[in-house]
C-alpha cells in the first residue's frame, strides 16, 4: 500500500536539514569576521582548546558566540512571531511589530534614557521591554473590549497605537538633551552589541518554550488558515487560541526587541519565503521559519561587522533595506 | 423509529430586536435526510448557525441527544457535527490533503501525532469523493464542485452523526449539483440542508422544511410540503407541481406570474 503520507509532499526534512547545515556553517564563519579578523584555523584550535592567545580566547567566547547565538534566535523568534501573526490574522502582511512593539520598546527606553547613565544597562531593556509590553496590552484590550468582530481590527488597532507611542517618543526625544537622543536613535536601529550570557539566559528560554508551545498547538492554528467559523465547527476555541498566540508573539517580540532594538522586516520576509518552499501549515512553518531567521540575522550581522572598516552598521538598517525590496519584488507577484 | 438526535424548542435569535428566526420547534432523527427550503432571507442559514454552535445568544432551547448544546464543548460538539458551509477564501493557500487533515482535529490531543490509520483514513476520504489524485494541488486551485466535494471529504474524516450543509449545491452546474447530493446521501450519515432548488430538494430529502420570515410553514414528506398554495404563499409566484413521471416525486415548475 503507498501510504498517502510518503508521496504526499516535497519532502520538508529535506530543507530542515539543508536549513540546518547552512545554520552551522554560518555560526562557524561569523565566528572569524569581525574587527579583529580570527582566521579559520585559529577558530578551530580555540574550538579545540588549543587557543594561541587569551585575547582570541577572550573575544571568541565572551563576545562572538554570544553575539552569534543571539542572533540567531533574534532571527529566529522574530521569524516564528512573523509566521505565527500572519497565520492567526490570515494577513500576509501582519508582522510582529504590529502591535506597536517597537514603538512601546521606544517609548520606554526613551524616558529610561532620561535616567542617570549609571543605570542605563539595566534600566533601558527593563523599560523597553515594559513599555511593549504596555502597547500590546493596549492593543489586545481594544480588540478584546470590541468583542474580536473582525480580526482586521487587531491589524488597525495596532498601528494606530503604534503612531501614538511614536509621537510621545518623538516629543520625549525633541524637548530632550542631544545626547540620550542620540542615544536612543541608534538603540532604535538595531543592534546584536548588546550580547553576554546574562541577555542569553533571558531570551533563549522565552523564544524556545514559546515556538514550542505554538507547535503544540500547530494542528488547531491549521484550522484558522481557512476560516474562524470552520475552525470553530472542528472543535477550535477560536478566541482563545488567537490570544494565546498573539501572547506569544508579543513575550518573544518584547525580549528580543528589549535587548536587540528595532530589527525590522524579518518578521514579515522570512515566513513567506519559508511558505513558498516548504508549505504552509503551522508546525512546519514554525521550524522552517525559526532556522531560516536565525540563519539571516547571522549573515546580517556578518555584513554589519565587516562591511565598514572599524565600525558597525546597525543591523536595523540591513534588515529594512534587504526587507523592503525583497517587499517590492513580493508585490509584483501578488 | 430512530432515536431523535438534534431537537430544538421555541428556538428564536434576535439581531437588534429584530426577529430573525422566530420560536422554531424543530427535529430530526438519525438517518434521515432533511432539506430546509425557502426563500432568500426566510432565517435558514442563521437556523443552521443555531444548530452547530456559531450562533450562541438565542433564546429557547437546542438539544444534542438529550443535551443542551450551550453546555457541550466545542471539541465534543464537533465530533458529532460537521459542517460544509459557504465558499471559503483563503489567503494562504492550503492543499487539498492539508484541509482533508483538518478533520482530525476534534479527534486529536495536544500530544498526537498522526497515525498510520489516520492516513489510512484520510486517503479513503479522498477516495470516496474522487480527490485522491489531486492531494497536492491547492485549494484555490479546484473548481467550485471540487472544493464542496474535499469540504464533505473533510466531513467524512471527522465521523460525526449528523453533517449540515449550508447551501452545498450554490454555484454548481447541474452535473456537480447532482454528483454532491448523491454523495452526501450515500454516506449513511443523518443530513440536515439548505438548498434552493426545490426539485433537487424533492428529489433528495426525506423530509422538508418550508421556511417563510424565519417561521417555519411547514414541516413533512416533499409530497405534501411542495403544494401549490404554500409554494405561492412562500415564494410569491404561480406554479403548477405534478409527479416527476419516472423518479415518482413531485416536480415543480414556477411560471413567472408574480402572485
Amino acid at each position: 500500500m503507498t501510504l498517502i503520507k510518503n508521496i504526499t509532499f516535497r519532502n520538508p526534512i529535506i530543507y530542515y536539514g539543508g536549513f540546518f547545515l547552512l545554520c552551522c556553517l554560518s555560526f562557524v564563519y561569523s565566528f572569524g569576521v569581525g574587527v579583529s579578523e580570527i582566521g579559520f584555523s585559529e577558530v578551530w584550535l580555540c574550538v579545540s582548546q588549543q587557543c594561541s592567545s587569551v585575547i582570541y580566547e577572550t573575544i571568541l567566547w565572551q563576545v562572538r558566540l554570544p553575539r552569534v547565538i543571539l542572533g540567531f534566535i533574534a532571527g529566529f523568534g522574530l521569524a516564528v512571531a512573523g509566521a505565527l501573526m500572519q497565520n492567526v490574522t490570515r494577513n500576509p502582511l501582519a508582522d510582529p511589530y504590529l502591535f506597536g512593539i517597537v514603538a512601546g520598546a521606544g517609548l520606554g527606553a526613551t524616558v529610561a534614557s532620561l535616567l542617570p547613565e549609571a543605570f542605563h544597562y539595566f534600566s533601558i531593556p527593563f523599560a523597553a521591554f515594559f513599555g511593549a509590553l504596555f502597547a500590546v496590552v493596549v492593543v489586545l484590550g481594544v480588540v478584546v473590549r470590541n468583542n474580536w468582530r473582525r480580526v482586521e481590527h487587531l491589524l488597525l488597532a495596532g498601528v494606530a497605537v503604534s503612531f501614538l507611542l511614536s509621537s510621545l517618543t518623538n516629543f520625549i526625544l525633541y524637548t530632550g538633551d542631544a545626547f540620550s537622543t542620540n542615544r536612543v536613535i541608534f538603540w532604535l536601529m538595531g543592534s546584536l552589541a548588546r550580547a553576554d550570557q546574562t541577555v542569553l539566559w533571558i531570551i533563549v528560554p522565552v523564544v524556545l518554550v514559546s515556538s514550542c508551545i505554538a507547535i503544540l498547538w500547530s494542528r488547531q492554528l491549521d484550522a484558522l488558515l481557512l476560516s474562524d467559523e470552520s475552525a470553530r465547527t472542528l472543535g477550535v476555541q477560536v478566541a482563545k487560541l488567537r490570544i494565546l498566540v498573539l501572547l506569544l508573539c508579543a513575550a518573544m517580540t518584547a525580549v528580543i526587541v528589549a535587548y536587540c532594538g528595532g530589527i525590522g522586516f524579518v518578521g514579515l520576509m522570512i515566513p513567506h519565503i519559508v511558505r513558498a518552499l516548504i508549505g504552509i501549515t503551522t508546525a512546519k512553518l514554525i521550524v522552517g521559519s525559526g532556522l531560516v531567521g536565525g540563519c539571516f540575522l547571522i549573515w546580517v550581522d556578518v555584513v554589519a561587522r565587516s562591511a565598514l572598516d572599524g565600525q558597525e552598521i546597525p543591523i536595523g538598517v540591513i534588515t529594512s533595506a534587504v526587507g523592503s525590496v525583497f517587499f517590492l519584488l513580493l508585490m509584483r507577484k501578488m | 423509529m430512530a432515536h431523535c438526535l438534534l431537537k430544538t424548542h421555541q428556538l428564536s435569535w434576535r439581531v437588534n430586536q429584530h426577529p430573525i428566526i422566530h420560536h422554531i420547534d424543530f427535529s430530526i432523527h438519525s438517518g434521515e435526510t432533511v432539506g430546509i427550503v425557502g426563500p432568500n432571507g426566510a432565517g435558514k442559514t442563521s437556523f443552521l448557525k443555531c444548530l452547530y454552535g456559531e450562533i450562541l445568544n438565542f433564546t429557547g432551547s437546542v438539544t444534542l441527544k438529550n443535551k443542551s448544546i450551550l453546555q457541550l464543548k466545542r471539541k465534543a460538539l464537533a465530533k458529532q457535527i460537521a459542517v460544509v458551509s459557504q465558499t471559503h477564501s483563503s489567503v494562504f493557500n492550503l492543499t487539498v490533503f492539508d484541509i482533508v487533515r483538518m478533520g482530525l482535529i476534534p479527534h486529536k490531543n495536544m500530544f498526537d501525532t498522526d497515525s498510520q490509520a489516520d492516513f489510512v483514513h484520510l486517503e479513503k476520504a479522498l477516495k470516496q469523493v474522487d480527490l485522491f489524485h489531486k492531494k497536492e494541488q491547492t485549494f484555490s486551485s479546484l473548481s467550485g464542485g471540487e472544493q464542496q466535494r474535499l469540504l464533505i471529504a473533510r466531513a467524512i474524516v471527522q465521523s460525526p452523526e449528523l453533517l449540515i450543509m449550508d447551501e452545498p449545491t450554490n454555484h454548481l452546474d447541474i452535473f456537480y449539483q447532482h454528483q454532491i447530493l448523491s454523495l452526501a446521501k450515500k454516506l449513511g450519515i443523518t443530513l440536515l440542508m439548505t438548498i434552493h432548488d426545490l426539485n433537487l430538494a424533492a428529489q433528495y430529502c426525506d423530509r422538508l422544511v418550508l421556511m417563510h420570515e424565519g417561521e417555519i410553514v411547514a414541516d413533512d414528506t416533499p409530497e405534501k410540503v411542495l403544494t401549490p398554495e404554500l409554494l405561492k404563499a412562500v415564494f410569491k409566484l404561480d406554479c403548477d407541481v405534478d409527479l416527476h413521471p419516472r423518479l415518482n416525486v413531485p416536480r415543480v415548475t414556477f411560471s413567472g406570474d408574480l402572485a
